[in-house]
């Protein structure tokens, strides 16, 4: 049997962090999440994720630094990285796209589906 | 000759009345003339008293950047008490000026320098500067050279507008939508797509009235979160310069995720969405989002007003180097003596009004801004209680 595709959810809010696990755990993936944007770069080295899901808003900090501080590091870089955000300015979209992010949903105007489709074909690149 | 031409840099700040550039006869003064070139342009006594009522502060400087004269508004927006506190002071010393991010501008990037050396105007560059008691102010700079009879550069003359105001606002407008987008689409959001989830039966088979609930919420929870959307698009619209991200756009995949969002909104209004040429592949020149909210908006509308169990019917088509977007329903449509209103910002015509209460009366105000920015065009043709066709031109990739 194929190993499952893991994917790591940096969030702060744990209702989002708990749909986005069922939805993406039917959808066939392992997730691993924290809501602690200074753990992310750690977690992402140790469990080296096939695909991570950013929010930006976060509690202690921004997830804008943590898209760079992944495209900055030599292991990390090529790790895809969808963010879904609730911010939907084109300064904060052309910024995440910009700091290095590959898609970027504005959650309320997304259905999950294409989420999901955005993780399949990233994951499949 | 005295000559004072006014060059409005450009529409909105004619609307303020700035003032970007302004010529000087030649004469010459006590005041500073050991440090301006003997043909420097001088400012007469005449437009001395103009320039001094104005609201935009005015600084002459020489070749050097050294201050030879300015006007009462420069004096109040610094804080200086006269004009003497600012004579024979180079410019950037008296500015402290640094860029719109608080990086220091150094005499090799200073835009005075930049019109004086390469003899050009500079319109509008944005620069914080400290005033004479430390606080920070936020400025629309102009320069413009200033030659003499020979055409050479002998100085610069400074035209700096207080926009501090507007920035503060602007900051606050940012800071609203940030706390808006964040505070009220996350619970939106979330909700949705559990509901999503509920009513793919995933989780488990729901039974009809539970479903029928479902579909309710889901519905009303898109409501809502269509008027956050408006009312944040509106906040930002006429402030902010929004760019499209041109792309080249393949029409029928944005009509299809539109589709597809769109579905249990058709299907709770009892109306079909038929595309008449099947998904041809068209591709244009614009911004994907854009084109997303564009389209999505026109069919909402027209499912919106259509009557029941009517089909909206979508077409697109080419037309030279243009592509034509129609979306045709059959419904209450618009009444011919509001057709001149329909793009107005909060308007609704009244038998909208009665049909469907929850609107917004901002999604056809932002279609159009859209579509404007897009380099399109939008029109209608509508009768009342029959058809109403929406036409949008976009460019053809």
């Amino acid at each position: 049997m194929p190993t499952k595709k893991k994917i790591l959810i940096v969030e702060d809010d744990q209702f989002t962090v708990k749909l986005y696990s069922n939805l993406l755990a039917d959808a066939g993936f392992d997730i691993i999440s924290t809501p602690i944007a200074s753990q992310a770069l750690e977690l992402a080295k140790r469990e080296k994720p096939d695909l991570m899901i950013m929010d930006l808003m976060l509690t202690d900090g921004n997830g804008f630094e943590v898209i760079k501080e992944i495209r900055q590091d030599a292991r990390l870089k090529k790790i895809p990285i969808i963010t879904l955000s609730n911010l939907g300015q084109e300064t904060d979209i052309n910024e995440a796209i910009k700091k290095g992010s590959n898609k970027y949903f504005v959650k309320s105007n997304t259905r999950f589906e294409e989420v999901v489709e955005a993780v399949k074909e990233l994951i499949k690149k | 000759m005295l000559i004072i031409p006014f060059y409005p840099a450009n529409r909105q700040s004619a609307k303020f009345g700035q003032i970007t550039g302004v010529c000087y006869n030649i004469c010459e003064s006590k005041k500073t003339k050991n440090m301006r070139n003997p043909t420097f342009p001088e400012i007469t006594k005449e437009v001395g008293h103009f320039i001094d009522s104005l609201g935009d502060g005015v600084l002459v400087v020489n070749k050097g950047g050294i201050a030879l004269d300015c006007n009462r508004a420069i004096c109040n927006i610094l804080g200086y008490k006269g004009k003497n506190d600012l004579i024979k002071h180079p410019a950037l010393t008296l500015l402290s000026p640094t860029d719109a991010e608080g990086v220091p501008i150094t005499k090799k990037n200073a835009v005075l320098f930049d019109s004086i050396n390469n003899g050009k105007k500079i319109v509008n560059t944005i620069r914080q500067f400290i005033k004479k008691d430390g606080t920070r102010i936020w400025a629309s700079l102009t320069t413009t050279p200033l030659k003499d009879k020979h055409n050479k550069t002998e100085g610069a003359i400074m035209v700096i507008r207080d926009v501090t105001k507007e920035k503060q606002q602007e900051e606050y407008r940012t800071d609203f939508a940030h706390i808006a987008s964040h505070s009220l689409r996350t619970p939106l959001g979330n909700v949705m797509w559990a509901i999503e989830y509920l009513l793919s039966n995933q989780p488990g088979q729901l039974n009809d009235k539970q479903k029928s609930y479902l579909d309710d919420s889901y519905k009303t929870l898109k409501n809502m979160n269509r008027l956050v959307n408006d009312l944040l698009s509106v906040t930002n619209m006429p402030y902010k310069k929004i760019r499209p991200n041109w792309q080249k756009v393949n029409v029928a995949d944005v009509y299809s995720k539109v589709y597809n969002d769109l579905q249990y909104y058709a299907q709770a209004h009892n109306v079909t969405i038929e595309l008449a040429n099947k998904a041809p592949e068209y591709f244009i020149k614009a911004d994907e989002n854009h084109v997303r909210n564009i389209i999505q908006n026109i069919i909402e509308n027209a499912i919106r007003y259509a009557f029941n169990k009517s089909a909206i019917k979508i077409n697109f088509e080419k037309e030279g180097k243009y592509t034509i977007f129609s979306c045709s329903n059959l419904g209450i449509g618009i009444p011919e003596n509001k057709k001149k209103f329909i793009f107005a910002k909060f308007f609704r015509a009244n038998n909208a009004v009665n049909k469907e209460g929850d609107g917004t009366g901002l999604g056809l105000y932002i279609t159009k801004e859209l579509v404007t920015l897009n380099k399109g065009k939008i029109w209608f043709e509508s009768e009342e209680n029959k058809t109403t066709i929406f036409f949008i031109q976009f460019l053809t990739f």
